[in-house]
């Protein structure tokens, strides 16, 4: 599955989506359907790239989109729907890290990372590539939840930094500090691959096709 | 003019890898990776989990029936009750009809004569007591829901009594009054039942109910 802001642009103009909104604050159920199916599949995505928990990520899914229906009242045009969406989803996704760890005691958050493969394995790449995949999300996992957030917000749902702060709540300085810090610690992982530039590009190349 | 030093060049990878920079600016910065072997390195480095992270297909979805039980879910939750300050605003609305139908129910609930009982039984104090009583937290939603039905039936049966006494005009006053107080009509629909319908459209009923709907 593939996520990304046209799909959203796509489905979904802003008139149109203020109707829907309008619509379902009257308790119109065809409204809220349609609300869920533009949005659910990519708040369920950035959950679990948070989370890393197929059944915590869909819990949260769901309460998110709960919060957000019951409080349409407070919800201000001026943003996405989408934005709040995610805001509120995000929230309830820290809170939720913060009660597991409360309640395992760990302090790393990296213990919510890798904890369950992905859907299906792609078996058309090479080797290096599927190996180079695994280093790069394992470290993605091991950022910090605002960096990781931050990370995915940035290259699968191609938000703008500004956007970001939006989402996580954080000033516009704070989000770029978190992905120049994800992208630096990623470089690091990532040298001692790069011996030369013919063999990166061969796996880019892979990677793209 | 000569182009970016190394230094430069390194200063802006974030803006540009942030897509925040003017075209001309990202030219520069890839001229300069052209003739500069380590700045392409470092920015190919920076970019290539990028690269990754994008390109990525492999995650899980929701299941089909998400979208369904979250809508059954939405419906089953209690609808919120109006707040104060809308009930304060029906109510002014509904003023004069309002202190027509209170003085018609005191006229009503007098205790002589007693109405004749057509529907439901007398309450008992007992009843009206336990009726009156919060119902446990730590009943199940099922319990609950009964119990809340079984109250409002006794409590409903109970203001048909005393609606019994009242004459046609009176009773339709009341009918007016009540759905602006409470314009979600199913829940006073047990009691609206003992109520006559409005005549015509024109009737102070009906306008009394298109005043609360467009609230």
């Amino acid at each position: 599955m593939h996520v990304s802001q046209s799909s959203e642009e796509g489905s979904l103009d802003r008139r149109a989506e203020q109707r829907l909104i309008d619509r379902a604050k009257r308790g119109d159920s065809q409204a809220l359907r349609e609300l869920i199916d533009a949005h659910k599949d990519r708040l369920f995505a950035f959950l679990w790239r948070i989370i890393r928990n197929h059944h915590d990520a869909e819990e949260l899914c769901q309460e998110a989109f709960l919060k957000a229906f019951s409080s349409l009242d407070s919800f201000s045009s001026e943003y996405r729907f989408s934005t709040w969406l995610f805001t509120i989803g995000y929230r309830l996704c820290l809170n939720a890290m913060r009660r597991k760890k409360a309640l395992s005691g760990e302090v790393d958050f990296s213990i919510f990372s890798a904890a369950e493969p992905g859907a299906d394995e792609e078996t058309a790449q090479s080797e290096e590539a599927r190996r180079l995949k695994e280093l790069v999300w394992g470290q993605v996992d091991r950022l910090s939840p605002p960096q990781r957030a931050a990370v995915v917000l940035f290259y699968r749902h191609e938000q703008s930094c500004h956007e970001i702060a939006q989402v996580l709540q954080l000033p516009v300085a704070t989000v770029k500090s978190h992905l120049h810090r994800a992208r630096a610690r990623l470089k690091e992982m990532l040298e001692p691959l790069m011996a030369d530039d013919a063999r990166r590009d061969r796996i880019l190349g892979e990677l793209a096709g | 003019m000569s182009g970016l030093t190394c230094q430069q060049a390194r200063n802006l990878f974030d803006a540009h890898l942030n897509r925040e920079l003017s075209d001309d600016l990202s030219t520069e910065i890839t001229a300069h990776c052209l003739r500069c072997p380590s700045c392409r390195q470092e920015l190919a480095l920076l970019e290539v989990a990028g690269q990754v992270i994008r390109a990525e297909h492999d995650e899980p979805s929701l299941p089909d029936d998400f979208t369904d039980r979250l809508v059954a879910c939405i419906q089953r939750q209690p609808v919120a009750p109006i707040p104060f300050y809308r009930r304060a605003r029906v109510l002014w609305t509904a003023g004069p009809a309002l202190a027509a139908a209170c003085l018609l129910l005191v006229v009503g609930l007098w205790p002589e004569p007693r109405p004749t009982h057509v529907l439901g039984e007398k309450e008992t104090r007992e009843q009206t007591e336990a009726r009156m009583k919060p119902i446990p937290p730590d009943v199940s939603l099922d319990e609950a829901t009964l119990a809340l039905q079984e109250r409002f039936q006794r409590g409903a049966s109970a203001a048909r009594n005393t609606l019994d006494s009242l004459g046609e005009a009176s009773k339709r006053t009341l009918r007016a009054t009540l759905q602006a107080i409470w314009p979600e009509t199913d829940g006073a629909a047990p009691i609206m039942e003992g109520l006559p319908q409005p005549a015509d459209t024109a009737s102070p009923d009906a306008a009394m109910a298109g005043e609360v709907e467009d609230l």
